[in-house]
């Protein structure tokens, strides 16, 4: 899977999160794109993400397709304290949905829920055009923790059982599990 | 050919010098090297030319006395463990200079060395060994006794003395001893350090024996005067000796003779008074005959009267008469002879008169003479002028004086004269030469002898902390031991151990002082990713802190080894050269390349980088001037304030600056890395300079821009390249249809900065900041082909995107992968990196990038 967004939004920090379970007030901007991978049980399957955190500056857009093209999934973020982050989001997903692979999973995902006091796009809003386009969506936190495991959780769930998942089920995996504010739904 | 050395605080000097050995055999060499001085290293290097990067000797200066003789021109030497270097450069200034900067270097290089130790020392004391009553002791030792008679005016005097040997001159010998006494004189006052290890108020003063140059130069030419005067004398008594010879021959010659001495008319005159005497006598004996005679002739005539023998009478008569003739004859010849010789008295007399009066006259003569040479003395030796205007005045001569004998002695007197005045002026110069030269060693020694006495403490502080670690390691060792005994009879009572115990003896061995120095970050501020994490299991913590011991023991040993220091020494030799000589430039040999590819040592990365990056911004910082960094207008953007890290502000300077600075590029994300790299050893203007020749200098077009298009081309020529290089790797990669470029792409970017740790990249920067962006290919390979092996075993494009992830964990030092990089892999040519990189580039424009 592939995560996609403007700079400085915050998707390193998410598969920080969720990868290791740290986070790093001042995490270091991507170069390229990071690699990372991370094992997940769910009920009927164990699902092994290979991950791909993007860079977000604008002139790293071109280097984008590279990693989005084998992709099955991808998560949009964006940053609800930065409305023009959310514009870009959008054009992302517009990117997606005419380029990369048809069945592609996108889950829109609003970082930075934290800071609630300085938000600037809207949860309905948000959920709106995610509704409208047929995104899972969800508002996390990577300085909190709070949803971030869900949103991946929520892609694996929605992934179809292919070759590439089926294959990768072995032995149990540490799994990381920072206490979770709400709906926590894995490895039960 | 010498260029003028940089003046100011720093001690930095450089010229072509010559160095004089003096073989065994007694052959003296005399080459001309390439000196240069820094005040950053205590050691003075000489280079075969000017823009030599590698050295041909070194002298530590730490250690080391410099004196020099005022007589050899623009000669000095270094005397530095118990080896003796005589330099000479071409004038005495020139040598003041050098004295002046070598003394410099050594001041700076043991006052650094102190304030290191004294910092070492404050460490030292966070152990919890240290007793701080020890310390107080040892530090009311004794004073030092003062130094009796230093060695370097030992060493002066005996070189004066062997030089004494060789000079057949009189006067010169009469200078030298002169000199010694002075010399002597000094050596005995006391006066460079009281018993407490101070100054004496004296010691900088001028010795009583020479309080002034005058006195000495009075002193001297006394002497001197002596020498003429003997001379004077010696003259005299030849004379003399020759005139005696004359009288003997003939009495009257006394007369043509000139300037006679007092003794030989006195003699004459006792001589013809006796013989006067001897005349008279005879005159008397002769009156007394005669008396006798006429007495004989009455009584003759009596008894012929009374007889009257007529014919016998007569006969006898006539006799007698004959005899009374004859004997009045010899009377008057006497008489005659009487007045001839008191007419010859008479004039004898005289003579003695004229004698006399001539000696008298000559006598006035030599005293003006002598008042005159005095005078000359004195006044040749302030005016040599005026030593020419004396010889005009009129000296009245001797009366007897003949003009050959004049002639002759105003001959001698002027030479005389003339080799005064030279050598007064040439005394002169000497003892204002031997006064620098007496100040200076004073100097020397009082400085020589504060870098002993630092030293001493120095040894003092190691010889305690020596004594700390020993006990530090006894106590572990004990502790060793119990647990020790504690494992092998655990059934024993009383010696088993509580729980808890063996975890204290754990952390305590943690924090020995040498744990204390480190903190969890290391000299870079780099945090320490080795920290142990929370475990529980004393095994793990174990095995933990002995691999950590290792590795101090290891970085300990590499510190120590020959090939360690010769890297650093060459480093040392090259910078040192580097900074004096401004015309040496960087990039020129390959001597450099070589060296550059060992890696920069950490101390000296900042100087290295710096020089690089004024190689390649050389045209734009002079076209662009001075304050060109500082006038940047863009204001820092309040609303990032991340007060964290110190060098955040710094690093945002640089990037606004840059982004100015080239509005092609701007900013890329990316470029943050390594203008942070360069904060860690360069200042804002040159990190922002480092940043200006990596962009536009070292990587080719078109790598941060917009569109990355450079760096896109890169990763196809990289391709291209693993195909070439590493076939299979290559083809096994196309196999599961992996894209190398998802990786290697940040390589490029960001120099690595991103996947190995910074102990290896940083090493890498060097040899990027000197040859540019082919480097990254030749790591990126070497890389790739290390980790070859791994990724062949890897069966699925997750897995191999998984070992390339984790690439740098295959790589261990620095020195393997550079030996994959520039020795493996090659040939390497650029040429067809450059044809391949044009070629893609033009494809990536054509199909619209």
């Amino acid at each position: 899977m592939v995560l996609l967004g403007e700079s400085a939004v915050g998707k390193s920090s998410l598969v920080l999160r969720f990868v290791k379970g740290q986070f790093h007030e001042y995490q270091e901007s991507t170069i390229g794109a990071a690699f990372l991978t991370q094992t997940v049980c769910l009920e009927e399957a164990t699902v092994k993400f290979e991950i791909w955190d993007t860079a977000g500056q604008e002139r790293y857009h071109s280097l984008a397709p590279m990693y989005y093209r084998g992709s099955q999934a991808a998560i949009v973020v964006y940053d609800i304290t930065n409305q023009e982050s959310f514009q870009k989001a959008k054009n992302w997903v517009k990117e997606l949905q005419r380029q990369a692979s048809p069945n592609i999973v996108i889950a829109l995902a609003g970082n930075k829920a934290d800071m609630a006091n300085k938000r600037v796009v809207e949860y309905e809003e948000a959920n709106a055009y995610a509704e409208e386009n047929a995104l899972l969506f969800m508002e996390t936190s990577a300085k909190t923790s709070m949803n971030v495991n869900d949103v991946f959780m929520a892609i694996a769930k929605k992934l179809p059982v292919g070759p590439t998942q089926g294959q990768d089920s072995q032995g149990t995996v540490d799994m990381n599990q920072p206490q979770q504010q709400s709906k926590g739904s894995c490895c039960k | 050919m010498i260029s003028p050395p940089a003046e100011g605080s720093n001690s930095t000097i450089c010229g072509y010098l010559h160095r004089i050995e003096i073989r065994s055999i007694g052959l003296i060499t005399r080459r001309r090297y390439w000196f240069a001085l820094c005040d950053s290293t205590p050691f003075l290097y000489w280079f075969k030319e000017s823009d030599d990067v590698k050295c041909i000797g070194r002298v530590s200066l730490s250690g080391a006395a410099f004196t020099y003789d005022p007589k050899e021109k623009g000669r000095f030497e270094i005397h530095a463990s118990n080896d003796v270097m005589i330099l000479e450069c071409s004038s005495d200034k020139q040598r003041n200079e050098w004295m002046k900067a070598l003394q410099n270097t050594r001041k700076r290089s043991w006052h650094t060395t102190t304030t290191k130790s004294s910092s070492d020392s404050t460490l030292e004391n966070i152990s919890s060994l240290t007793r701080p009553s020890s310390s107080l002791s040892t530090i009311s030792s004794p004073p030092i006794p003062p130094p009796r008679s230093p060695k370097v005016i030992r060493k002066d005097e005996q070189k004066i003395e062997e030089s004494i040997g060789d000079s057949e001159n009189e006067p010169k010998k009469d200078e030298e001893e002169i000199e010694i006494e002075i010399e002597s004189g000094v050596a005995q006052t006391e006066w460079y350090l009281n018993p407490n290890g101070q100054l004496n108020e004296r010691s900088l003063q001028m010795p009583k024996v020479i309080q002034s140059p005058e006195l000495v130069i009075k002193k001297l030419a006394d002497e001197k005067i002596e020498a003429p005067f003997r001379a004077i004398k010696r003259n005299l008594s030849s004379w003399r000796g020759s005139k005696q010879s004359t009288t003997v021959d003939e009495q009257n010659t006394s007369r043509k003779s000139t300037i006679s001495g007092e003794l030989t008319a006195e003699e004459k005159c006792i001589e013809l008074s006796d013989k006067v005497g001897s005349l008279e006598e005879v005159v008397e004996s002769l009156r007394s005959a005669l008396l006798l005679s006429q007495r004989q002739n009455e009584t003759l005539t009596k008894i012929d009267e009374m007889a009257g023998k007529n014919e016998e009478m007569r006969e006898y008569l006539l006799e007698k008469e004959r005899q009374m003739t004859e004997l009045h004859i010899s009377n008057s010849l006497n008489a005659r002879k009487c007045g001839d010789l008191e007419e010859q008295n008479a004039k004898l007399e005289d003579t003695i008169s004229d004698l006399q009066q001539s000696l008298e006259a000559f006598r006035e003569s030599l005293r003006t003479k002598e008042e005159l040479i005095l005078k000359m003395c004195e006044e040749n030796g302030e005016d040599i002028n005026n030593g020419t205007l004396l010889s005009d005045i009129e000296v009245p001569e001797g009366i007897l004086v003949d003009v050959s004998s004049l002639d002759c002695e105003e001959a001698t007197r002027k030479v005389l004269e003339e080799e005064n005045v030279k050598d007064i002026g040439e005394l002169q110069d000497l003892v204002e030469g031997y006064r620098g030269q007496n100040q200076f060693l004073n100097a020397e020694i009082v400085e020589l002898h504060n870098i002993v006495k630092s030293l001493e403490d120095r040894e003092k502080m190691l010889v305690r902390k020596n004594f700390d670690l020993e006990a530090c390691y006894y106590q572990l060792k004990s502790r060793y031991l119990m647990v020790l005994n504690h494992f092998k009879s655990p059934q024993k009572p009383g010696k088993i151990m509580e729980p808890g115990v063996l975890r204290e003896l754990l952390d305590e061995s943690a924090t020995t002082p040498r744990q204390n120095q480190q903190n969890l970050t290391d000299q870079l501020g780099f945090y320490k990713r080795d920290s142990l994490c929370d475990t529980d299991d004393l095994l793990d913590t174990a095995t933990f802190y002995m691999k950590k011991a290792d590795d101090i023991v290891e970085a300990t040993k590499l510190e120590q080894s020959e090939e360690y220091m010769k890297w650093l020494q060459s480093w040392d030799s090259f910078l040192v050269n580097n900074t004096v000589n401004r015309q040496l430039t960087i990039m020129t040999s390959s001597d450099m390349k070589t060296m550059i590819r060992t890696g920069v040592p950490p101390a000296y990365r900042g100087r290295v980088w710096k020089s690089i990056i004024n190689h390649w911004t050389k045209d734009k910082q002079l076209e662009l001037g001075n304050g060109y960094y500082s006038t940047r207008t863009l204001p820092t953007n309040k609303l990032f304030d991340e007060p964290n890290s110190a060098n955040i502000e710094k690093l945002r300077n640089v990037l606004y600056a840059f982004r100015y600075h080239n509005q092609h590029v701007g900013y890329c994300q990316g470029l943050n890395r390594l203008a942070a790299i360069a904060l860690l050893y360069l200042d804002e203007q040159d990190s922002f300079w480092f940043l200006v020749s990596c962009v536009e200098n070292l990587q080719p077009e078109g790598y941060y821009t917009s569109s990355l298009i450079g760096a896109v081309a890169d990763q196809k020529v990289l391709r291209d390249l693993v195909a070439e290089k590493l076939p299979k790797l290559a083809a096994h990669l196309r196999c599961l249809e992996v894209d190398l470029s998802l990786f290697a792409l940040s390589w490029f970017l960001t120099v690595f900065v991103d996947i190995l740790p910074h102990s290896i990249y940083l090493t890498i920067f060097d040899t990027f900041l000197y040859e540019g962006n082919k480097v990254l290919f030749r790591f990126a390979l070497a890389l790739l082909k290390i980790c070859e092996p791994h990724v062949l075993q890897c069966k699925t494009i997750g897995t191999v995107h998984q070992c390339l992830s984790k690439a740098q964990e295959h790589i261990t030092d620095f020195k393997s992968l550079a030996q994959v990089a520039f020795n493996e892999l090659n040939p390497f040519p650029q040429k067809s990196i450059e044809t391949k990189r044009q070629m893609y580039l033009t494809q990536l424009n054509d199909t619209g990038h």
